[in-house]
């Protein structure tokens, strides 16, 4: 069974291996090349020394632009493999009608599937652990250059989540292969269901670990200086590496103030006779319209009432160090998907249906 | 070797009853036989008439609905201790495509136990089928003869063949019906085959079984019903009182004379009447014609219970 699957898949186990080595050789010129780039700023050293950086960061910012679009396209790949690989696996048998040459053999059809399974998904997700990895090398000297490791796609390209992608999407191709029994079926359903499974993901990753906050003062004088911005804009540096969740504004009784339109808000939660006008002339109609300033009617009487008053600002946001637990949590989540899928497929192929 | 009741004990196939359904269809059903060891069947039928659904219930790749099935005294199933005995050659030879002929092979090897991997390449030598070319490539009798090979090697004690023939051109069919008959005397296997070709059968098998919508219309050893069947032609007078005992399956009525096709134990000893023998693809024809019984003729031959 092992050769016969080697015998089947070797196409695929072939076309693979050189993804996975030309990926791989791709990574760790990068890595090194990214190392020594940031060496020469002095990045290390100025980071640890917790000073100033941010000349070197843009600088890096600036040679290493391309490598999102990379990893970006790597994220493509979980997904080809569950269309293209996994989607025909069981389905091409049908409708070529050598699953009647396959299961008609001295072994069962659960055997069969399961050492095939058992087979291609440990490669996979050997091959998959190995440059999720390397690629946590290689992106790490541009970690805080490029905001950190919670983006979307460096995340889903790092360390275990790589491998639970792949598998999921495997899985996923070998289920609708088994239970719709026709390919290109198959590889649309893979296609919508993997959708399904790993957008939503990023839209409540966040709460995968406690968010750790960070309470502070602000003076509303402060507020006034920027209305037209928001209350994320007055935080005091939070590392580039972690990942901001939101910022709840509170008055000093600890009631939440409004914040639905920014500092405004705040300011008209006090003043409430702080009105937004247009500069004189842009009511015209003029084509001085594109060029329009906001000013604030009563902006000095409000500063002077509200000089002494302090609110609060509540910041709630992922640390960097969270990035492993998330990425454990968010793995095991998927191999439980995983596991389901894959007993959905030996459950559709061990029922004997009409053939 | 006729198969009666207390033979069907040890039959190589008996089936009682089964059936097979498909929604509110009925693919199969009311199927009794009993086959015994080292019997060569024919499962005859046009298209659609059931012969698949009994052969993938025979080998174990479909449930029954209905009724029990047995074969070498085991009951079908994907258990790999039933399937090491039973050899399956599905319909239009499935090959993997890209695999070559020495892959099948190893194939086979890997998957069977009981592999007799000399036997194999033998078969394939004595049909000239090159080892080292894929199977896509292959003709269609070539496919069929590494479709057999491999059904063999894995030495069956129950052959199941699904139209074996209808992919072959009448050189090819000769070929394999040569090869199958050589495989099943050196190896006293039983060997069930459909097809809707009645012509090359004769030759090959000593067992009958005629199948229409999903019901049986005959079956039984092919000597005893070729020798329980005739042709007989009269005056219409003369062919209209028939001794009891004596079933009419087709009459023809010409002013004349008429033309039946009847079966009978006892000798026709009317003078007046001519009597001939009726070859196998009449036979066939005349029960496939024939409105559906609710019981098939022949049974009371194969085991009824």
């Amino acid at each position: 069974m092992i050769w016969t699957t080697w015998r089947q898949h070797r196409a695929e186990l072939t076309v693979g291996a050189f993804i996975v080595a030309a990926i791989g050789a791709a990574m760790i010129v990068v890595g090194n090349t990214a190392r020594s780039r940031a060496n020469g700023l002095s990045l290390p050293a100025c980071m640890r020394a917790r000073r100033d950086c941010s000349a070197a960061l843009e600088s890096l910012h600036r040679d290493f632009h391309s490598i999102p679009p990379f990893t970006g396209a790597l994220v493509a790949i979980p997904l080809l493999a569950g269309m293209f690989w996994a989607a025909p696996i069981i389905s091409r048998e049908y409708e070529a009608g050598t699953h009647r040459l396959a299961w008609t053999q001295s072994i069962s059809p659960l055997r069969w599937i399961t050492v095939k399974i058992a087979l291609i998904f440990s490669a996979i997700a050997a091959a998959a652990l190995l440059l999720g990895l390397l690629a946590t090398w290689t992106l790490d000297p541009l970690t805080a250059a490029f905001g950190g490791r919670y983006n979307s796609t460096w995340y889903d390209v790092q360390g275990l989540v790589p491998v639970a992608c792949i598998l999921v999407a495997l899985a996923v191709g070998v289920a609708a292969s088994a239970i719709i029994r026709r390919t290109i079926p198959a590889m649309a359903v893979t296609l919508v269901v993997y959708a399904a499974l790993r957008i939503p993901i990023h839209w409540i990753r966040w709460r995968f670990a406690p968010l750790a906050s960070h309470t502070f003062a602000v003076a509303l004088t402060d507020v006034s200086r920027m209305p037209e911005g928001s209350p994320q804009d007055l935080v005091p540096a939070v590392a580039s590496t972690d990942w901001v969740h939101g910022v709840t504004v509170t008055d000093a009784a600890g009631h939440a103030l409004p914040t639905g339109n920014g500092n405004l808000s705040i300011l008209q939660h006090y003043c409430p006779k702080l009105q937004e006008i247009r500069a004189p002339g842009s009511g015209t109609g003029a084509s001085s319209g594109t060029t329009t300033e906001i000013h604030f009617q009563n902006m000095d009487a409000c500063r002077a009432t509200v000089n002494n008053l302090s609110i609060r600002e509540k910041l709630s946001y992922q640390p960097a160090s969270h990035f492993w637990f998330m990425q454990t949590v968010e793995s095991a989540l998927f191999l439980v998907v995983v596991g389901l899928l894959v007993a959905a497929t030996l459950y559709a192929v061990t029922r004997r249906r009409p053939t | 070797m006729s198969a009666a009741p207390d033979e069907a004990v040890g039959a190589a196939i008996d089936t009682v009853n089964a059936g097979r359904r498909y929604g509110n269809f009925w693919a199969l059903r009311h199927c009794t036989l009993a086959l015994p060891p080292g019997s060569i069947t024919a499962v005859v039928g046009p298209n659609g008439a059931g012969k698949t659904t009994l052969l993938n219930m025979l080998v174990g790749l479909l449930p029954t609905s209905e009724g029990q099935l047995r074969v070498v005294d085991e009951e079908p199933s994907s258990k790999p201790e039933f399937l090491a005995h039973v050899g399956f050659l599905a319909q239009d030879y499935p090959l993997y495509k890209e695999f070559k002929v020495a892959d099948l092979l190893r194939f086979g090897k890997a998957m069977n136990p009981s592999w007799d991997d000399a036997l194999a390449r033998q078969r394939l030598a004595a049909a000239e089928v090159p080892l080292d070319r894929r199977a896509g490539r292959l003709s269609g009798g070539q496919r069929a003869q590494v479709a057999l090979a491999l059904a063999v090697a894995k030495r069956p004690r129950v052959l199941l063949l699904d139209e074996p023939l209808a992919a072959l051109d009448p050189l090819a069919r000769r070929e394999f019906l040569k090869t199958l008959l050589d495989s099943a005397a050196a190896t006293g296997i039983t060997v069930v085959l459909s097809s809707h070709l009645v012509g090359e059968l004769a030759r090959v098998c000593d067992h009958l079984v005629v199948i229409r919508d999903g019901r049986l219309r005959l079956a039984g050893e092919l000597d005893r019903l070729l020798g329980e069947h005739h042709w007989v032609t009269g005056s219409p007078q003369d062919t209209q009182r028939m001794p009891t005992g004596v079933e009419v399956l087709t009459e023809s009525h010409h002013e004349r004379h008429s033309r039946l096709l009847v079966r009978t134990n006892e000798p026709l000893l009317n003078p007046a009447l001519t009597v001939g023998p009726v070859d196998l693809e009449e036979l066939v024809l005349a029960y496939l014609e024939r409105p559906a019984a609710d019981v098939p003729a022949g049974l009371k031959e194969v085991g009824t219970r």
